[in-house]
């Protein structure tokens, strides 16, 4: 993880030496593939445990403060720095702020990031990658160069890049994790067009005449939709490590936003005096990453039953 | 093959064009400039003064006079000198990259001593409880940030072995052993993603293995486990593992930023952070370019090296 | 030479003398300094260029104070003493005859005399060296070669800022001419006269400077030398004062310092208050073109309530002229009895239902979390100018930006503590209508009138009656809101150092007469 790279690379070539290309073709055989993955994903413990805390999450980030006595930017210096206890389950920040509110806030911020980071490399990853994929051509090169040049950077550090030269904010952190996700997705719906594009179900839709635009969403888009889902699953989590990681240099979510990656940035100040305040943001990122992971592990699984057998 | 390292090499001018493109334009337009910072917040400054300031940096130009001018000089391997030192980016470069390099080399030291035979140990003990914990372990290995981690590192050495100097940076030249001492928490936080990675591979790949046809007759022939297993089923799922490692590279080096900035060493990494911050332009295009340029050339040859090792991919 | 004393910069001792004496070692008790080691120094932001008369940041005059010297300089209360110039006579209001020190040598082995002092200014009024200093001694007629040791500098109209404005090194910094011809400009080397020569930059990282053995001061500096590194991150400095690893670093934020109290192995010095936070305005645009709306602005503000928020009690009022630059400056304790500065939420509705704006108004104040206290103080003011129905969004940015948009005046709202400046003008000029750093659309009659007035009176105390009356002006018509004065630097240092005092305008020059306990 922490790297798109890691995933897309073993998407194209598992280690196991077996191509995703091949798990595609085998996905669409007998039953429709997407019900018989569904069997298998409810199947899964850990898939079950991974969609709970991240339903846990949603929940926090649609209620958030209202599900707390406190305010997560009113300022008390009466209260600054204290350690957990029971009116502070997570201790106070350095202005008496309540950590505990301030982590369900950051909530709806990494969710935000990541839910919208994501559909938004989807609405422009599926339909280049479809065109790169299904068409080729001129338009199919420029689109891989493009994909190839973002690939030419670490993912952070393009990120960084990004956010730097678009004016660190919400907004633009954003738009520059999609803009990265999207180059992923290409690839994925590219690879899965080509090797769907000549199966006999196309040669026959196009033998009879039927134009791209009905061949592309009657029969292609479905075959490519399950690898795409599975890594969008992971690019949810990966999108919130992201943002941690841009807020916690300064170049993410700006103050007084109180996301978890800037709450672990203000923390570094008062680390060895009050360590809760680099404690618990760190617990709440793993949560959200553990609970995205789960969830796509067991996606991934179901989507390509000869990988859960291991 | 030849043709297939010829056809990939041509494939990365392009690239690196678009990069160098990429690179440049967006440094350039990242709002506020050098002079900017060098006037600080002064309160009392001439704004012509300020204008002449830019002219005399050449940051008036228009933005593809100074690409062409930049690109000409880095194809001849010039990539300027700081705004704001005077000091060539490549010196710098140099002077930086030994630390990057030797904290990869300690992380991949870790990948290779932990992950290897972690994940082997967990093969071998399927569904018994150190393959659980071991599972387990990875998972959470996984997901947890390892700037977080890296944090809570320094935290708890500061906290409890102020003196160790374990977070103390020294150079290779200045005292070797202290050096390494300096490296091995960064190295170890850096690896940790990597190594859970790793672990769930070997594991995954050793079950392999040890399905194979070939080692039921080493069995049925009745040799001990200690030779089925290091004769056998090792080495035959190390080529996987070995490609990954080399993935893994690039993957370390989008982890070195936020490993440097914490443990706060000298590496390239702070060096983008900080001309970002300082807007030192030439600095900032000649150090992502760098990496950028080190990362397509890693990822060129795990691929070669793995096309030559699969028959499978021809082109 | 017996005029100076008159225009001498006054002691800060009558209104800080408690706190600071409280603070530091006394200097007359010194044992013999002993003599070698070098001093590990902790600092936040590496220098942004060298040259002194360019690079005129704090950043910058932080690592190049100990290489260049002025012709006076302040001693650690700072009153005015010679550095480069023995003495200076005033034969009149607009001439200073300078006569300078003999036997002061640059680090590149060249004498410092009438003609380095003479191409120091040259170089500083030459509009093609692009100094923003330019202007700032833009009154400057003519400086003279009189012989090898003295210099006449005629000034076009009584300058009463003159000398304490040429004791700052990032204003008047004396430069080596060979050096200048050799190097084009100064920002990649540092040759000076000071205590100490700079042998190594590594860009971002660390500088590494030697005592220089043929320093005028016989015996000083008393170390070897100093190696100052660059980390921003407060915790790393306090780590490595606390394990010994360095024996000097500083921390900006008062709570920090409060707990680093107790270390036995540390002391605390601290600066002046010489820093505050202001909000400035677009003055020229809805709705701060309204004085009203400004007015009622600063009454809608609890200042007591952001001191007691934003820094836990440990700052104080501040005029717009902060309270750690006497006599000039408003006493902190006369601050809260200026005009608008107490807190009356019913007073500001009053006031913006007079200004037109009854149900209040919504704007965008810009500001980047730079220091702890920028984002914070506007997340207070956000919720306090709410309870009188004005909205606030604040818009982040990082310094960089923020520091562009500013000069291009590209805000509604701005929130930015100052950097130090040596004379109160240099605090409240930008208000000008004429000022170069204008930024804020300001045109007030009145005001330029009074800051016309005070930059030609030379008499101290006329002076300061003006200036206190410029300030209750600005309280009055408010250009911008001042919400508190703070110092800006805690200094924390190991017991070891002896002899050192932090300068009360954050400066680190008196590191040439520190030494290291064995």
């Amino acid at each position: 993880m922490h790297d798109t790279r890691t995933i897309s690379r073993t998407d194209e070539r598992p280690p196991d030496a077996a191509g995703s290309d091949d798990a595609v073709a085998e996905t669409d055989q007998v039953l429709s593939p997407t019900r018989l993955a569904w069997k298998s994903f409810r199947r899964s413990k850990l898939g079950l445990v991974g969609s709970l805390m991240v339903l846990l999450l949603i929940v926090i980030a649609i209620g958030g403060e209202q599900f707390s006595p406190y305010d997560a930017y009113s300022m008390d210096s009466s209260v600054s720095l204290e350690p957990p206890s029971l009116a502070h389950p997570a201790g106070t920040d350095r202005f008496g702020r309540d950590q505990l509110t301030r982590l369900m806030e950051g909530t709806r911020i990494s969710m935000l990031v990541s839910f919208v980071a994501v559909v938004l490399s989807l609405v422009i990853g599926i339909p280049l990658g479809l065109i790169a994929g299904y068409y080729g051509g001129l338009a199919g090169t420029v689109i891989m160069r493009g994909v190839d040049v973002v690939f030419a950077f670490p993912t952070i550090l393009l990120a960084l890049m990004l956010v730097a030269t678009l004016g660190a904010s919400l907004p633009n952190l954003i738009l520059a994790i999609a803009v990265i996700f999207q180059a992923n997705v290409v690839r994925i719906v590219r690879a899965s067009v080509m090797s769907v594009k000549e199966r006999e179900f196309v040669e026959a839709a196009r033998a009879v005449g039927a134009r791209d635009s009905v061949i592309m969403a009657q029969f292609i888009l479905p075959n490519v939709l399950s690898p795409v889902i599975v890594q969008a699953t992971f690019h949810l989590s990966l999108a919130i490590f992201i943002e941690a990681a841009l807020s916690f240099l300064g170049l993410g979510t700006q103050p007084p936003t109180p996301s978890w990656g800037l709450m672990l940035n203000e923390s570094r100040t008062f680390m060895e005096f009050a360590p809760w305040l680099t404690i618990f943001p760190g617990l709440a990122i793993i949560f959200a990453v553990l609970g995205f992971n789960l969830m796509g592990d067991a996606l991934r699984d179901a989507f390509d039953p000869r990988l859960s057998q291991r | 093959m030849l043709r297939y390292i010829a056809h990939r090499l041509l494939g990365l001018i392009p690239v690196l064009i678009g990069v160098s493109l990429l690179v440049f334009l967006s440094v350039w337009v990242i709002p506020g400039d050098v002079v900017d910072i060098m006037m600080g917040d002064e309160m009392a400054q001439s704004a012509a003064a300020i204008e002449r300031l830019r002219a005399q940096m050449n940051l008036d130009e228009p933005i593809h006079i100074r690409y062409l001018t930049w690109i000409g000089n880095v194809l001849q391997g010039d990539l300027g000198v700081s705004l704001i030192s005077g000091e060539p980016v490549l010196d710098q470069i140099l002077r930086r990259a030994p630390v990057n390099f030797q904290l990869m080399l300690m992380a991949m030291f870790f990948i290779i001593v932990i992950g290897i035979p972690l994940g082997t140990l967990a093969a071998y003990k399927q569904f018994t409880w150190i393959d659980n914990t071991i599972r387990i372990g990875a998972i959470f290995g996984y997901v947890i940030p390892n700037f977080w981690l890296a944090t809570i590192a320094v935290l708890i050495v500061s906290l409890y072995f102020p003196r160790s100097g374990v977070l103390h940076y020294v150079p290779f030249s200045e005292d070797p052993i202290a050096n390494i001492r300096g490296l091995l928490l960064p190295g170890l936080v850096l690896s940790l993603t990597t190594v859970t990675y790793i672990v769930r591979l070997t594991r995954a790949t050793v079950l392999d293995a040890l399905r194979q046809d070939y080692v039921r007759t080493a069995r049925a022939k009745g040799l001990s486990e200690r030779i089925v297993m290091t004769v056998h089923v090792i080495p035959n799922s190390m080529i996987p593992v070995a490609t990954v490692l080399g993935i893994q590279v690039g993957v370390l080096i989008g982890g070195l930023v936020l490993t440097e900035e914490i443990f706060m060493l000298p590496g390239i990494g702070r060096m983008i952070l900080l001309s970002i911050e300082s807007r030192d332009f030439m600095v900032l295009a000649g150090s992502i370019l760098f990496v950028a340029v080190i990362f397509v050339l890693v990822n060129l040859i795990i691929d070669i090296l793995y096309a030559f090792l699969d028959p499978r991919i021809r082109y | 030479m017996n005029r100076t004393r008159n225009i001498t910069f006054p002691s800060m001792r009558r209104t800080l003398g408690g706190v600071l004496l409280a603070l530091v070692l006394p200097l007359g008790v010194a044992s013999a300094q002993e003599r070698g080691g070098i001093i590990y120094v902790a600092s936040d932001t590496p220098p942004v260029g060298l040259d002194p008369h360019i690079a005129i940041a704090y950043s910058s005059l932080a690592a190049y104070e100990h290489v260049y010297e002025t012709l006076f300089r302040y001693d650690a209360d700072m009153n005015l003493v010679p550095a480069l110039a023995v003495s200076v006579e005033q034969p009149d209001d607009v001439t200073y005859v300078f006569k300078l020190r003999e036997g002061v040598v640059f680090h590149n082995g060249e004498v410092m005399d009438a003609n380095a002092v003479k191409f120091s200014f040259d170089r500083i009024l030459d509009p093609n060296t692009a100094s923003p200093r330019g202007s700032t001694f833009e009154t400057i007629e003519s400086v003279t070669v009189i012989d090898d040791y003295t210099v006449e500098i005629k000034v076009k109209e009584p300058f009463p800022a003159f000398l304490t404005l040429i004791s700052a090194t990032n204003y008047a910094a004396i430069v080596s001419p060979r050096a200048v011809e050799e190097h084009g400009d100064l920002q990649r080397v540092a040759i000076g006269t000071g205590p100490f020569r700079l042998v190594k930059y590594e860009t971002g990282a660390r500088i590494v400077y030697e005592r220089f053995d043929d320093y005028w001061d016989e015996g000083k500096p008393y170390v070897d030398g100093l190696e100052f590194t660059f980390t921003r991150d407060e915790t790393t400095r306090i780590a490595a004062l606390r394990r010994g690893a360095v024996q000097i670093g500083w921390v900006r934020e008062p709570r920090l310092a409060s707990l680093l109290k107790d270390e036995p192995h540390l002391n605390i010095q601290q600066a002046a208050p010489i820093r505050h936070q202001r909000l400035f305005m677009r003055t020229d645009q809805p709705p701060f073109d309204n004085v009203l709306v400004r007015q009622a602005l600063s009454v809608a503000t609890d200042r007591d309530e952001i001191i007691k928020t934003i820094l836990l009690g440990y700052g104080t009022l501040s005029a717009s002229v902060p309270p750690g630059v006497p006599p000039y400056a408003v006493p902190a304790d006369e601050v809260g009895s200026l005009p608008y500065q107490q807190y009356d939420p019913e007073r500001a509705k009053k006031l913006l239902a007079e200004a037109g704006y009854p149900d209040g108004f919504e704007f965008t104040l810009l500001s980047s979390p730079h220091g702890f206290d920028y984002i914070t103080t506007a997340e207070v003011l956000q919720q306090q100018w709410s309870k009188v129905g004005i909205k606030v969004n604040i818009e982040s940015v990082d310094w960089g930006a923020a520091l562009s948009r500013w000069r291009k005046g590209a805000f509604t709202a701005f929130l930015i503590a100052n950097a130090w400046a040596p004379d109160p003008s240099n605090y409240v000029e930008m208000f000008h209508s004429q000022s170069d750093s204008n930024y804020y659309g300001h045109n007030d009659p009145k005001l330029d009138e009074l800051l016309d007035q005070q930059a030609t009176v030379v008499n101290l105390e006329k002076r300061t009656q003006l200036w206190r009356e410029i300030q209750a002006y600005i309280a009055e018509t408010a250009p911008a809101l001042y919400l508190y004065g703070m110092t800006p630097r805690y200094e924390v240092v190991n017991v070891a150092v002896e002899g050192y005092r932090f300068m009360p305008n954050a400066s680190r020059s008196y590191l040439r007469e520190a030494w290291l306990k064995k």
